[in-house]
């Protein structure tokens, strides 16, 4: 028995660390593991891939997972840039993603109905038992749910070597993850049907529509056009969006002043005055394309007029 | 957008006429201490979203602000750092302006020969010769303080025309958070971590501006993103100086100092507040300090917000509030005035905000 597994979401998610989790439980366990992250930038929000192996007999190759039997994802707002590993699953694997969205709308999402589905909100667990957005114990739990192993005593003695703090808060996370996450089985499976596609290694750390620049195409000191950036949306980074209440605000412009990512603008909006005439104001909005969710907007609005939702 | 420019014709650039339009009057908001800083910040955005910062670094403040002030006939040197791994991702940028990637440790000697050619091409007529350009050095703490130091001081000492602005994350934070030479005395980096013994890293803050002012260059300024009134008028101030001018910037970051990315710009205000930042500016010899504290706050209200100084013990925090007892008693010495005023253990430290 051989499990390959592909887990992806966002630095500072704990991506890393759910992986060295599972993959301890296992040996606890009393399986060979291996666990073998790859990401690009060291930041917070860069997207990142780990590959866990868990095998019965010692692991002799240490190569990245070409098509995996597990995908695990942490952010619902991936699946768009993240498709190939969707499409990478075996026929009769397990897609297990965290999502406040309700089954029906997620299966239309994921779009295939040879894999099983297993569907939690991990980052409502997480915020409810540990306080902070980290949904790696949720999710650990709901692993080890659909595959049957490692146990959860184990898991619990990996949290205890591998985090050696919030113990208890992690594994009650992890507890109500396994009993909660629900299954969506597959329509039918075709056991010897092929996955549409492999995890190609060129793609580590890119999310979203990206070249491959070859060098016969790079320009002249590697110039580029500026302002290009902007095809990169970072919206998908966040977790909470900032909401504005337009009768609060007084257009004193510090959020637009302290924004780092240029999210905050200045729109024109309609509004009716008492007596049914329409006028045109000038107020504060967002640029959702862009904002990253960082909250520091609602921090320095001095009235309370701009307020943090949660989005996934 | 400004009137046409280069940047015209090309269609991403321009984000329509949503562009906030604002008024940077700090007059208004700081009475009788900024008469000085009245002009308005242009509309246009020259550093542009889209770019991989983490979630609330001030390193887009910093560089959104300074290009606002130093227009689109700007050069910036970029050396290694987190603003250049993060902003320049090939085959992409977010750089509205002329950009140029350099190794580590020579920004100065980058911009000390482009503006030689700039001078060079002005006296041929290649450039109009009443063009003003900007030659702008954008460099973290580790490629200004460490690894860049010597090129920064060759460019002081040949005098060129070069704005260098450093921001200033006190630490290698792009790279996993390492100690550099401005990391302060106390904070836990991953190569001078905090132990029973060791209270985390043992050194001081090398203090770059005044060693910056020791060349006797024109224009030398410490600066907080967090009073982006007072950042844009040094911006706009080293801009209009005959020489080189340097600029120490303090700039929250995230991961490295390991505080709620909400707290950004809060924690950079508890900086200045409780002392441990001082906003000053040396303009030819002359000091002064340009954002005054009447009463300060302690300074563990600035060090509980952030992770790299939770194992402080009590006494290593009473030992960093003799230090920076220290300097501004010297800096009230220089002055000659209290301009910086005593500890008040009646501030709150956080102001609740609604």
């Amino acid at each position: 028995m051989r499990v390959e597994t592909v887990w992806l979401g966002r630095g500072g998610q704990g991506i890393v660390t759910a992986t060295y989790i599972v993959a301890n439980a296992a040996v606890i366990d009393g399986f060979y593991a291996l666990a073998n992250p790859e990401f690009g930038a060291e930041r917070r929000g860069a997207p990142v891939k780990a590959f866990l192996t868990i095998d019965k007999s010692p692991i002799e190759d240490q190569e990245p997972v070409k098509t995996p039997d597990v995908v695990v994802i942490f952010d619902d707002k991936l699946i768009d840039t993240m498709r190939f590993a969707i499409d990478a699953v075996k026929p009769g694997g397990h897609v297990i993603v965290n999502t406040a969205k309700s089954p029906e709308e997620m299966k239309k999402i994921i779009g295939r109905n040879d894999v099983y589905l297993v569907l939690l909100d991990a980052v409502g667990i997480a915020l409810k038992h540990v306080g902070l957005p980290v949904p790696n114990g949720p999710l650990a739990g709901a692993f080890s749910k659909v595959m049957g192993f490692p146990r959860l005593e184990s898991i619990k003695t990996a949290f205890e070597t591998q985090l050696g703090k919030a113990v208890e808060e992690n594994f009650a996370a992890t507890k109500e993850a396994y009993e909660t996450a629900l299954v969506v089985p597959p329509e039918r499976v075709e056991q010897a049907a092929k996955p549409k596609g492999v995890i190609s290694t060129t793609s580590a750390f890119l999310t979203g529509p990206y070249e491959i620049v070859g060098w016969p195409e790079v320009s002249k000191a590697g110039a580029v056009f500026p302002g290009s950036s902007l095809f990169y949306a970072t919206g998908g980074w966040r977790l909470e969006k900032p909401v504005i209440d337009h009768s609060k605000c007084i257009m004193c412009r510090k959020c637009w002043m302290y924004c780092p990512d240029d999210a905050v603008v200045e729109a024109w909006k309609e509004v009716q005055g008492p007596r049914g005439r329409v006028f045109r104001m000038k107020v504060i909005d967002f640029d959702y394309q862009y904002c990253k969710g960082c909250a520091v907007c609602a921090d320095v609005c001095p009235t309370g007029a701009i307020k943090m939702v949660r989005e996934i | 957008m400004s009137s046409g420019g280069r940047f015209a014709k090309i269609p991403v650039y321009i984000r329509g006429n949503y562009l906030v339009k604002t008024a940077i009057k700090a007059a208004e908001e700081y009475q009788g201490q900024y008469e000085y800083a009245n002009f308005e910040l242009p509309d246009e955005e020259l550093f542009l979203p889209g770019h991989g910062l983490c979630a609330s670094c001030t390193i887009g403040v910093i560089a959104r602000h300074m290009l606002k002030v130093f227009g689109p006939d700007t050069v910036v040197i970029n050396p290694t750092g987190c603003a250049e791994v993060s902003t320049v991702v090939y085959p992409r940028t977010n750089w509205g302006v002329p950009w140029i990637h350099v190794a580590f440790g020579n920004g100065g000697s980058v911009a000390s020969g482009i503006e030689a050619a700039i001078k060079a091409l002005k006296r041929r007529g290649v450039i109009d010769p009443g063009r003003r350009i900007n030659v702008v050095v954008f460099a973290g703490d580790g490629g200004t303080a460490d690894i860049g130091f010597q090129a920064l001081s060759g460019m002081f000492e040949r005098g060129h025309k070069v704005i260098y602005v450093m921001y200033d994350n006190e630490g290698y934070m792009n790279t996993g958070i390492q100690r550099s030479g401005t990391t302060p005395f106390g904070a836990s980096a991953t190569t001078s971590p905090a132990g029973k013994k060791v209270p985390g890293n043992v050194t001081h803050k090398k203090p770059m501006a005044a060693i910056a002012a020791a060349h006797g260059i024109p224009y030398v300024a410490t600066a907080n993103p967090a009073y982006v009134h007072d950042m844009v008028y040094k911006f706009k101030k080293a801009m209009e100086v005959d020489g080189p001018s340097f600029i120490h910037v303090l700039q929250s970051c995230t991961p490295g100092w390991r505080f709620e990315p909400k707290y950004a710009i809060r924690v950079l205000e508890l900086a200045t507040e409780t002392g441990y930042w001082v906003n000053y500016e040396i303009e030819r010899g002359e000091f002064r300090v340009t954002l005054p504290v009447p009463r300060r706050k302690h300074v563990k209200c600035f060090l509980q917000l952030q992770g790299r100084f939770r194992h402080l013990k009590p006494e290593e925090v009473e030992y960093i509030q003799k230090v920076i007892d220290r300097d501004v008693e010297e800096i009230n010495r220089v002055v000659g005035r209290e301009v910086i005023g005593p500890v008040d253990p009646s501030l709150p430290c956080l102001t609740e905000r609604k």
